[in-house]
């Protein structure tokens, strides 16, 4: 970034006040990473530790992070806190695409991550990641605010690096290119099969 | 003033005689107000409810079937999950259900710390259901008021037991660990100050002309509706039924406590929320009647890192923060439960909404489920 | 473990009123009986000024290691302060009378056994899976349903033990050859 002094151009002096350089990456980026706006997808325990990092004590706010939007077209990040089942997974995966791009998900717990505690259980889905791509993982059960936090700001460092140049590494829209899902990972079709014996259709 | 309405009262309010056509209402299972994962479908008529049904399951994560191949020890925690804003009253139930099998003398100072951390959960639950509950009726600001209150009984809880939200505290025998002299010094200065704090919430709230006229006369459960349909904790207190376990079936130390049982005259959301603050002040006095109380002695018994149980069945209840849990085990004999049930409370508060919303607003339908005060996880098991 | 206040023994109350074959135990207050039988005692809980159980508080089920189901309820009386728990042996037809019509409590509570141990109720006005899909061909908590094998899905209890056997023995593997020299 650099800056150029109005005076040194052609132009009359006082005409052009001052100008910034910088690439659109930096301004894009700055300005999407200090206006998290997280959608409100609270599902267990977890959100509970959710609510307390947003209240008094914890003041997500000084981050830039307090607007949790209840519905998906006015978020960015989709916090997944809590046990995601079968049931609700199908409603987690359609509330995703209902989100605009770019879409960050940060998968808050234990439970979201991998299953957790009901990793065993008939009806529980073993993360979210068998079904969403996931930017974040915040491991705990459940974990403290600072955790979510630390996850937060863990993503912020990821959106710095973001580029808008296609085919590179960390383009923005790398999650959903043009024409291209990205695809499910190896564990997910177990997963599907799983949920397909309870009803749910998950593909 | 009765607030219950039928088309054909709304009808002679209005001047004309527009005719009104039902119509299905879908919320949630994602939406703010839901407090989790709760789908209601209400069928209205106009603005008037008929009927509403709740949709669960959302939450379902099967852990009746999971606590058939845990041993008891790994029940506590695993049951922590389930009524996730009052964990420690799921970690007594489990541990009293496991005690009524087996032979084990509980002491004395055990069962005081006990009632200090079942008490003290009972306030932080209620804590945070004022404050959602507020965020339910229209207002944002309790949310950090209750909240900021609720992180001094978490960090009490963080001190005595580790954790923030899910404390693994109360296991058979006893608890985990004694409370520190330290404890105690920060327990009373939390005492000292919290009815303070709570004059403050009252006079914040409770006396608010534009809360009051939304919450009296709503959402009315008769005392016969309230018993017939099984709710429990402060619904069915709210409905005017004196009915506590604590006092009626008592468990534990509470019956060398005194303390009142709040109890409502309407029936509707006004009333819950008074018994609910009620509650808080008993609360108060209790953990502070338990502290003057507090034995010498051991914390807890000598029981196996991964204990037995009699072969046999028994039922065990008590008196939680949302209502009443009941445990039905039954046992084999051996390291693990045959078969462990849970009776949650909020279950069946929840499977009275649909007699509480009947002939209300559709507006009013948010306000009386903050008044049930559920927790999803409990409902769904 | 709770402690009734108004407990009292019905021993005298049942054998009036029952005809038919019943185990009942005053000093735990259970009641042992078929379900067939449910529609007499319903009626005489219900409507017996004496019992007079109006608080429906908890109704679920369990299966035996023989294989066949009991439901079990379990009354209180607001207006006595006693207790009773039921445990009624279901038929092989696996269908028995619903209590919905004294106790509209049962309403959720047979639904979640239906849902759970797909034990049918007989005069219950909507009985539909209540947690799991309508779809959903298992009954999970029946003891044949097991959860299906999936990859990291361990037996938390039985792989852990293991695990610390097996890296007790390495420890010792290794100390073994160091003692030899
Ligand atoms: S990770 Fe733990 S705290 Fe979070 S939802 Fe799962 S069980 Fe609850």
């Amino acid at each position: 970034m650099g800056l150029i002094d109005g005076h040194n151009l052609d132009a009359p002096a006082g005409s052009m006040p001052g100008l910034a350089l910088t690439s659109i990456d930096w301004v894009i980026n700055v300005a999407r990473r200090n206006s998290l706006w997280p959608l409100t997808m609270g599902l267990a325990c977890c959100a509970i530790e959710m609510i307390c990092a947003s209240a008094a004590r914890y003041d997500i706010s000084r981050f830039g992070m307090e607007v949790f939007r209840p519905s998906p077209r006015q978020a960015d990040v989709m916090i997944v806190a809590g046990t995601v089942t079968y049931k609700m997974a199908a409603r987690v995966k359609r509330i995703y695409e209902q989100m605009p791009e770019p879409k960050y998900v940060i998968s808050m717990g234990s439970c979201s991550n991998s299953g957790g505690i009901h990793a065993d259980s008939y009806s529980v889905l073993r993360g979210i990641d068998k079904i969403l791509p996931v930017d974040v993982y915040v491991p705990g059960c459940p974990p403290r605010p600072e955790a979510l936090l630390h996850g937060l700001m863990t993503l912020q460092k990821k959106i710095d690096r973001q580029t808008l140049r296609r085919n590179k590494p960390n383009y923005i829209f790398e999650n959903r290119r043009e024409g291209e899902i990205t695809p499910l990972p190896p564990e997910a079709a177990v997963e599907i099969e799983a949920a397909r014996l309870m009803g749910i259709d998950l593909s | 003033m009765a607030r219950r309405y039928t088309q054909p009262d709304v009808m002679k309010r209005r001047s004309d005689d527009l005719d009104t056509q039902e119509l299905t209402l879908n919320v949630g299972p994602q939406h703010p107000s839901t407090h989790g994962v709760l789908r209601l479908v209400a069928v209205t008529d106009g603005e008037i409810i008929k009927s509403l049904e709740p949709h669960i399951g959302f939450l379902h994560r099967g852990m009746e079937k999971n606590s058939e191949g845990r041993e008891y020890r790994q029940l506590i925690p695993l049951w922590d999950r389930n009524d996730y804003l009052a964990s420690m009253h799921m970690d007594y139930m489990v541990t009293s259900a496991v005690e009524a099998l087996m032979d084990v003398e509980v002491p004395r100072r055990a069962e005081y710390i006990r009632v200090i951390m079942l008490e003290l959960q009972r306030i932080a639950s209620h804590l945070f259901w004022f404050a959602s509950f507020a965020l339910d009726s229209g207002a944002v600001t309790p949310l950090f008021y209750g909240l900021k209150e609720r992180e001094k009984i978490i960090d009490l809880f963080e001190m005595a037991s580790g954790a923030r939200l899910l404390y693994n505290y109360i296991r058979p025998g006893g608890v985990r660990a004694d409370i520190t002299p330290e404890f105690m010094e920060k327990l009373s200065k939390f005492i000292r100050e919290f009815p303070r704090y709570l004059d403050e919430c009252e006079q914040l709230y409770t006396g608010n002309a534009i809360f009051i006229n939304r919450a009296r006369d709503v959402g009315v459960l008769t005392r016969e509706a309230a018993i017939n349909l099984g709710v429990s904790g402060p619904v069915l207190r709210g409905s005017g039924v004196a009915w506590d376990l604590r006092k009626d079936e008592p468990y534990s130390v509470y019956p060398e406590l005194k303390f009142d049982i709040p109890v409502g005259e309407r029936g509707d959301v006004l009333d819950r929320y008074e018994v609910r603050f009620y509650e808080m002040r008993m609360a108060t006095e209790i953990v502070r009647q338990a502290m003057e109380g507090l034995p010498e002695g051991d914390f807890v018994a000598k029981v196996a890192v991964s204990p037995k149980t009699k072969a046999g069945e028994v039922y065990v209840r008590q008196e939680a923060a949302r209502g009443e849990f009941g445990c039905y085990l039954v046992s084999d004999g051996g390291r693990k439960p045959w078969r462990f049930h849970v009776r949650p409370g909020s279950y069946l508060n929840l499977g009275a909404l649909d007699a509480m919303c009947r002939g209300y607003l559709f507006a009013d339908l948010i306000i009386i489920l903050g008044s049930i005060d559920i927790v999803l996880g409990d409902v769904d098991k | 473990m709770n402690h009734v206040l108004d407990q009292k023994d019905f021993s005298g109350l049942f054998s009036e009123n029952l005809k038919f074959d019943y185990e009942y135990d005053p000093a735990s207050q259970i009641l042992r009986l078929d379900a067939e039988h449910l529609p007499e005692l319903f009626a005489l809980l219900a409507m017996d000024e004496r019992l007079a159980m109006d608080y429906l508080r908890d109704l679920t089920a369990k299966e035996q290691p023989e294989g066949e189901f009991h439901v079990v309820y379990n009354w209180v009386s607001i207006e006595h302060h006693h207790t009773l728990m039921v445990v009624a042996k279901v038929p092989e037809s696996m269908e028995v009378l619903s209590a919905t019509q004294y106790w509209e409590s049962a309403n959720w509570m047979e639904r979640e056994v239906w849902d759970m141990f797909g034990i049918r109720f007989a005069g219950h006005p909507d009985l539909r899976r209540i947690y799991l899909e309508e779809t959903v061909s298992f009954f999970p908590l029946r003891k044949s349903f097991r959860t299906l094998p999936v990859e990291n899905v361990r037996d938390l209890g039985g792989s852990e033990r293991e695990l610390a056997k097996a890296r007790a023995k390495a420890a010792k593997a290794e100390k073994e050859p160091a003692g030899d020299k």
